[in-house]
């Protein structure tokens, strides 16, 4: 008897055999209940009288699972097995998924204690404003300056900036652009605290604060901050933060709450841009961000290890999913951060290399002989390609860098076009689209070229 | 296997009381719903990791460790302590779901003692008492998919 273990890279890829091998009758569609310890049961949407051979060759063949077949119930579940099964076999958290290197796509309900809303994709809307979200899979790679740079010339130019901050666990957004005398009343986690209660409502009104970076320019630059301006609580809060909430006749997620707050911010405001500045890492306030509320996602990345091993872990997750990557694709923009003074044609091909490597591998469909247009690939120089960067270029007077001061004359506008000028420019191309329109459906003619834009 | 198992009682509970409803003999139809959302509730605390005796049933209510709810009680009870039961189930697993059945006040005139009134003087909250016990249903086959109930 082989009593060797089976890990949890292997239960997949052997429940996709199962399932091929059984031979399950053409009215029953099985479906792969994974729980949060990632032990699995394949449920048939029949009662257990009217399925018994069927069931008890399916047990058989789930003891392979080892430690990660359900064994509370043989690893087979059935209609009566549940309280409510209409809403296990026709939930709307049912997702495909395609393993690498095999033709059997299974549908999974996948439970997990953090990270399912990577695969909870936005409803396109015309009616949404544009929304950029910042986001790095590392941190420390200039997101936050970025963005506020970003806010102050979208304010200079005529533009009504909401910024919002969800990198709870890391306040500092509010830091770079707020004194912290400026900040309102209250934060996103007051709010979330507030609306537990019943009372989100009563301190919508007091969370907005205006950056004095937007004294002068011709729009303000409205904040929507973590916190407010008592510091005292604010762990005590934030422990409480990503709860789910009884409403009416269910619970709402951390996630639903999070886009319910951005959507009456967006009405109180009426912004033109939201700039979002989301927590940097794998995180579900990162998955809100990205897949819940972006227009269009930056992503910041250095050309390190870590950052592309990163970023292929969460692609990676997404093209397992191709029903979701094809919502999220299209919103993705690279963003090559701290792009190095010195040798800069060397550095910025090795980037773009990578770039196209990672997206080739992951999220680019293969081109089938004969294939019409409508593929989702690009050449490597393709610079409307969500592979091609945009970048921030390197100056270490940036890296301490305090937004405030700028008011002070202590940059110059070309030293900071110099640094963020490509970065500005591509960000123009994708104001001038509707907010869930592709950014590189249209070539981005107006902009310099990859080598023009090197400074 | 310990004989007691509080989330297969409650799914048999609530599929009688629809059996019930749906033939017009609503007393007892209300009283089925009520056992069908203690036992749910109980299913959770005990996956929680509430103290349990060897048949599965919660631990009586005396000695029981500083911070424990009492819950060898009937729904109308439980929903009374209801603030208290959900601090007991704090942290990632709890929260989540006591978050799931935000009617259970709906109990609040549910009685056991229903079994020996004339019809007449049950209150006629049949559908309140529904809506709850459905809520706690959907609860349980939450907690089951995640593997925390079994």
């Amino acid at each position: 008897m082989n009593n060797r273990p089976v890990f949890f890279n292997k239960v997949l890829p052997k429940v996709v055999d199962i399932i091929s091998q059984q031979g399950f009758p053409a009215h029953i569609k099985p479906l792969v209940i994974r729980d949060i310890h990632g032990r699995i049961a394949i449920a048939i949407d029949e009662n257990r009288s009217k399925c018994s051979a069927l069931i008890s060759s399916l047990e058989k063949a789930m003891l392979g699972l080892g430690e990660y077949c359900n064994k509370t119930t043989g690893g087979v579940l059935c209609r009566d097995d549940f309280f409510g099964a209409d809403s296990v076999f026709k939930s709307t958290e049912i997702v495909q998924w395609r393993l690498p290197d095999s033709n059997t796509a299974i549908r999974v309900l996948d439970r997990q204690v953090t990270g399912q809303d990577w695969l909870i994709p936005q409803a396109a809307s015309d009616s949404l404003p544009t929304r950029l979200v910042f986001f790095g899979v590392k941190g420390g790679v200039g997101r936050s300056t970025a963005l506020a740079m970003l806010a102050r010339k979208l304010a200079n130019s005529g533009k009504k900036v909401l910024l919002i901050d969800l990198d709870l666990e890391s306040p500092g957004l509010s830091g770079l652009l707020l004194p912290p005398e400026r900040l309102a009343d209250f934060g996103i986690v007051d709010w979330l605290i507030e609306d537990a209660v019943g009372q989100g409502d009563d301190v919508l009104d007091r969370m907005i604060s205006v950056s004095p970076l937007s004294e002068t320019t011709p729009k303000e630059i409205r904040i929507a901050a973590a916190m407010g301006n008592s510091d005292l609580y604010y762990l005590d809060k934030l422990s409480r933060a990503y709860a789910d909430v009884a409403v009416e006749s269910a619970a709402e997620s951390f996630t639903k709450r999070i886009r319910r707050l951005v959507e009456k911010l967006e009405e109180i405001e009426k912004p033109d841009v939201v700039l979002i500045d989301s927590r940097a890492g794998l995180h579900d306030l990162a998955a809100v961000s990205i897949v819940g509320l972006a227009s269009t996602a930056f992503l910041f990345a250095t050309d390190t290890p870590q950052s592309w091993q990163g970023y292929k872990l969460l692609f990676s997750h997404w093209q397992l999913h191709p029903e979701i990557a094809v919502k999220v694709r299209d919103r993705l923009a690279i963003v090559q951060a701290l792009f190095p003074e010195k040798d800069q044609t060397k550095r910025a091909t090795a980037f773009l290399e990578r770039s196209y490597k990672l997206f080739s591998e992951t999220l680019y469909e293969e081109i089938p002989p004969g294939a019409n247009e409508d593929v989702f690939n690009f050449d490597l120089d393709d610079e409307s390609a969500p592979h091609y960067p945009m970048r921030i270029n390197w100056n270490n007077r940036f890296q301490e860098f305090d937004p405030l001061v700028l008011d002070k004359g202590l940059f110059s506008d070309s030293e900071i076009e110099a640094s963020f000028g490509n970065f500005f420019r591509e960000h123009c191309n994708v104001l001038r689209k509707k907010s869930n329109e592709p950014i590189y459906f249209s070539k981005r003619r107006n902009t310099p070229s990859f080598e023009r834009g090197i400074a | 296997m310990p004989p007691v198992n509080f989330r297969l009682s409650a799914i048999r509970h609530w599929k009688d009381a629809i059996l019930l409803e749906s033939n017009t003999r609503t007393a007892n139809a209300g009283q089925l719903y009520g056992f069908c959302a203690e036992c749910g509730i109980k299913a959770l605390l005990i996956a929680l990791g509430y103290p349990h005796d060897s048949e599965g049933s919660p631990k009586k209510n005396t000695n029981l460790p500083p911070g424990t709810p009492k819950i060898r009680e009937h729904i109308h009870k439980l929903a009374q302590n209801i603030v208290r039961i959900q601090s007991y189930a704090t942290g990632r697993n709890g929260a989540k779901y006591t978050a799931m059945f935000p009617n259970i006040g709906n109990f609040s005139d549910w009685l056991p003692d229903h079994r020996y009134y004339d019809e007449t003087a049950i209150p006629t909250s049949l559908n309140n008492w529904k809506t709850a016990a459905d809520e706690v249903g959907k609860m349980i086959d939450q907690a089951f998919l995640d593997g925390k109930i079994k």
